[in-house]
């Protein structure tokens, strides 16, 4: 479903290497943790991935689809929210959620349903009417989740989704992306909070300076580590060095 | 107490992010390709300035031939004072209370180990800053009309360089007063879109007035205008009302060492006394005032099922992009002001200017019985709306800030399976749509009181749609290749960037072509002939120009980098 091939990136005239070298494969029906220290290189690959940025080498497939070839036919399989999204302030909710399904274009009874039940999981019927500017920035967060969710997308990619959820959302939220996998369809997120990847992610990557260090599924990880390491742990290992 | 390191880290950081000038430094340096209109900024406003400061200064020409035999000449300088000292004044409430108040690096700044008067002197200073460059077109020609009319000393020039510094000291500060005070004890930060909306109108209005005045001061034969300028009660003797203007005159034009000392005493005083009321009101209020000035008035209103039916209506894609567009900008009450400020106000102060100096000069009929005499009267008129609608449009910011109004919710645009063309065109007929809604007035004016027939009105209108089309294209293609995307304060999106500033003078350069080929070809044209042919010129400039713009579209957006 995504597929990662030689990806390169880098900035300031080629001195700063943000990804170098990256493949990776990420089947139907898989939660895939994408994990990483700070400026490891996530949010850049990501943004590749969703045509947000121009990779100087390498490609990146969506259901078969060049993202840099093909940007349009990508983008209608991609639902995306990217970390802190920022919104259009001088919309209310339900006016973002309805430009949303207009330009992916999906049947009025269709966006009436999908939304009625995402907000539902959001909780967040009371404050469709109000500016997004009134907003905080976990109902930020979350209408944009619902916009990017509106279009049913075969692929679901997020950075640090969980950042800004409350408890209880951020809780209905890991049953749906589950949910979305039983479907077939793939969800790919970034995050730093293991705990959440070591539950419900099927495979992780881990990046580091821009390279990949290790992927699989955490009980693969695991092993590579010793048996009884935490993801955690390994994490650490991995990006930097021995851990005593 | 802070350090003095820290407090000047503050402000060269404010200065910093005010102007651009670490961002302007990096593309400098790592995107020299992309920085080429750089070069073209100080052409840009030496060309758009140009005419606004022969007319002042030929109106501070006029003043001073009056005023000097009667030992009056250095109202000259008062008047120029004062008018800068009033636009402070009335703008700095405006520009203050967004500073102060509304930009977002204060939720960075206000938790830091600084003291409100740190932050509030920051954003006082990089208001300052901003002043300056407005006030210079503003006072430079009464400064140098006296200097030279008036056979100055060598101390004119760096005593007149002095006061211009002084200038706007006081008046902001007192508009900084201002501010804090009404933030501190009223409601009014709940509600800032309606009081920004409240203010500009009252701004609008205020404009208004005083060109009505300044028009009525002005007008007539040189022994009533010089009664009415020395007559009390009259502008002159405004500054007896605001006297900083005329301590700073008694500075720069002293006829004794008395009175220099005097106007420099009072000036440096002022405003030493000002800040130090800013500084004063600023360690009492300005916390008190902010707290909750970022909360936004929500109506709860619970979504029925009915509702969502209604609400989620689908809509063709390019509409739905339309509505994007109005919608940012109409309910964003700094772009909208902004927007109507370009393309309703500039046609209608001249309008109204116009209107005023014809009633002056015998009524408007004696206005239309030399014009229609004239042997092109027809093309005048077609030829002259055409270029006053695209010389509006050119002025209007809407299309020039089309793409850097979004900000950093730009990635939106980016990852929606919707062609940039099409995007931009949306963004098109939403500024032409601005454009040509200001065109109606000046339209409506010319058919109702000039008596040349429905047809050159119309041909105006259409000619003066086609250049507006060329200027919104321009804009747009200037605002995709250079947005400013990263901006803390609204107005920086209007006016950080420039690309108004480059469209200007794209449109001036088009409107003087319009005007010299009229004036070349109308005598063998004939009026038709004129207007066909510059309608197919500007038209196909136009048409190339949107070309280019929908062509270059995707890579453009794909080599903004968020």
């Amino acid at each position: 479903m995504i597929k990662v091939e030689g990806l390169c990136k880098s900035y300031n005239n080629g001195k700063v290497k943000a990804v170098q070298d990256l493949d990776l494969v990420v089947p139907p029906g898989e939660i895939f943790g994408f994990l990483g220290p700070n400026g490891a290189g996530k949010t850049t690959t990501i943004n590749i991935m969703v045509g947000l940025l121009k990779p100087d080498r390498g490609q990146v497939l969506i259901k078969g689809v060049d993202v840099r070839e093909r940007p349009l036919e990508a983008k209608r399989q991609i639902g995306f929210v990217p970390d802190n999204p920022e919104l259009y302030e001088g919309l209310t909710g339900v006016e973002y959620v309805n430009f949303m399904a207009d330009v992916f274009e999906v049947p009025a009874a269709a966006r009436r349903e999908r939304v009625a039940e995402l907000l539902e999981v959001f909780n967040l019927r009371d404050a469709l009417g109000d500016l997004i500017k009134s907003y905080s920035r976990g109902m930020k967060q979350k209408i944009a989740l619902i916009g990017a969710l509106i279009h049913d997308p075969e692929v679901l990619i997020l950075d640090e989704p969980m950042s800004g959820l409350d408890p209880r959302s951020a809780y209905v939220f890991k049953e749906l992306m589950r949910r979305r996998c039983e479907a077939g369809k793939v969800v790919f997120f970034s995050t730093h909070v293991l705990d959440v990847a070591e539950r419900i992610c099927d495979r992780v990557a881990i990046i580091n300076r821009g390279r990949l260090v290790a992927e699989g599924t955490v009980e693969e990880l695991r092993r590579q580590a010793g048996s009884s390491a935490t993801l955690e742990r390994v994490f650490l290992e991995l990006t930097e060095g021995t851990v005593e | 107490m802070m350090s003095r390191r820290a407090l000047w880290a503050l402000l060269r950081t404010s200065l910093n992010s005010n102007f651009g000038l670490s961002a302007f430094r990096y593309r400098l340096r790592h995107d020299r390709r992309r920085s080429w209109w750089v070069f073209l900024i100080p052409f840009a406003l030496i060309v758009m300035i140009t005419p606004w400061l022969i007319m002042l200064a030929a109106m501070f020409d006029v003043l001073y031939v009056q005023l000097e035999p009667l030992g009056q000449g250095h109202l000259v300088l008062t008047w120029s004072f004062l008018l800068g000292q009033m636009v402070v004044l009335l703008f700095g409430l405006y520009y203050l209370m967004s500073a102060f108040y509304y930009s977002r690096d204060l939720r960075l700044l206000v938790p830091l180990p600084l003291t409100p008067a740190a932050i509030l002197g920051a954003k006082f200073a990089t208001v300052l800053a901003n002043e300056y460059l407005t006030l210079a077109p503003i006072v430079l020609p009464g400064v140098v009309v006296y200097g030279i009319r008036a056979a100055v000393g060598p101390l004119y020039w760096p005593l007149a360089l002095l006061a211009f510094f002084l200038l706007p000291v006081v008046p902001l500060a007192l508009s900084g007063a201002l501010v804090l005070v009404i933030m501190r004890f009223t409601n009014i930060r709940r509600h800032r879109d309606a009081f920004q909306v409240a203010f500009a109108v009252v701004l609008v209005a205020l404009i208004l007035t005083g060109q009505l005045y300044i028009g009525s001061v002005l007008e007539g034969d040189p022994e009533e205008v010089t009664r009415r300028l020395l007559d009390d009660g009259s502008l002159v003797n405004v500054g007896r009302y605001f006297p900083p203007s005329v301590w700073l005159t008694s500075m720069v034009a002293f006829r004794s060492p008395a009175e220099f000392f005097g106007g420099l005493a009072y000036s440096l005083l002022t405003a030493v006394g000002g800040i130090a009321l800013l500084a004063w009101l600023g360690a009492r209020f300005y916390y008190g005032g902010l707290v909750g000035g970022e909360e936004v008035s929500r109506r709860h209103r619970t979504f029925s099922s009915a509702d969502l039916k209604s609400e989620l209506a689908g809509r063709m894609v390019f509409w739905a992009l339309v509505s994007r567009e109005w919608k940012n900008f109409n309910r964003h009450p700094i772009f909208l002001m902004n927007g109507l400020f370009g393309i309703f106000i500039t046609p209608f102060v001249v309008v109204l200017a116009v209107a005023f100096r014809a009633s002056r000069a015998g009524g408007l009929d004696a206005l239309v019985e030399a014009l229609v005499p004239l042997p092109h009267a027809e093309a005048i008129v077609a030829v002259g709306l055409g270029a006053f609608i695209t010389f509006s449009a050119g002025y209007n910011t809407v299309a020039a800030t089309a793409v850097s109004r979004e900000g950093r919710s730009f990635w939106i645009s980016r990852t929606i399976p919707v062609p940039v063309s099409l995007q931009l065109l949306a963004k098109m007929i939403h500024a032409l749509f601005f454009a040509l809604v200001g065109a109606l007035l000046p339209a409506l004016l010319a058919w109702v009181f000039l008596p040349v027939g429905v047809l050159p009105v119309f041909l105006g209108l259409v000619l003066g749609t086609l250049g507006a089309a060329a200027g919104t294209a321009l804009g747009l293609l200037l605002d995709m290749h250079r947005p400013r995307l990263n901006w803390t304060d609204a107005q920086q999106a209007i006016k950080g960037g420039m690309n108004g500033l480059l469209v200007g003078l794209g449109t001036l350069v088009l409107v003087g072509f319009m005007v010299f080929l009229a004036f070349l070809l109308a005598p063998a044209l004939g009026f038709l002939g004129l207007v066909i042919l510059e309608a197919v010129l500007v038209g196909g400039l136009a048409s190339v120009l949107v070309y280019i713009l929908l062509v270059r579209a995707e890579e453009a957006y794909l080599g903004i980098e968020l």
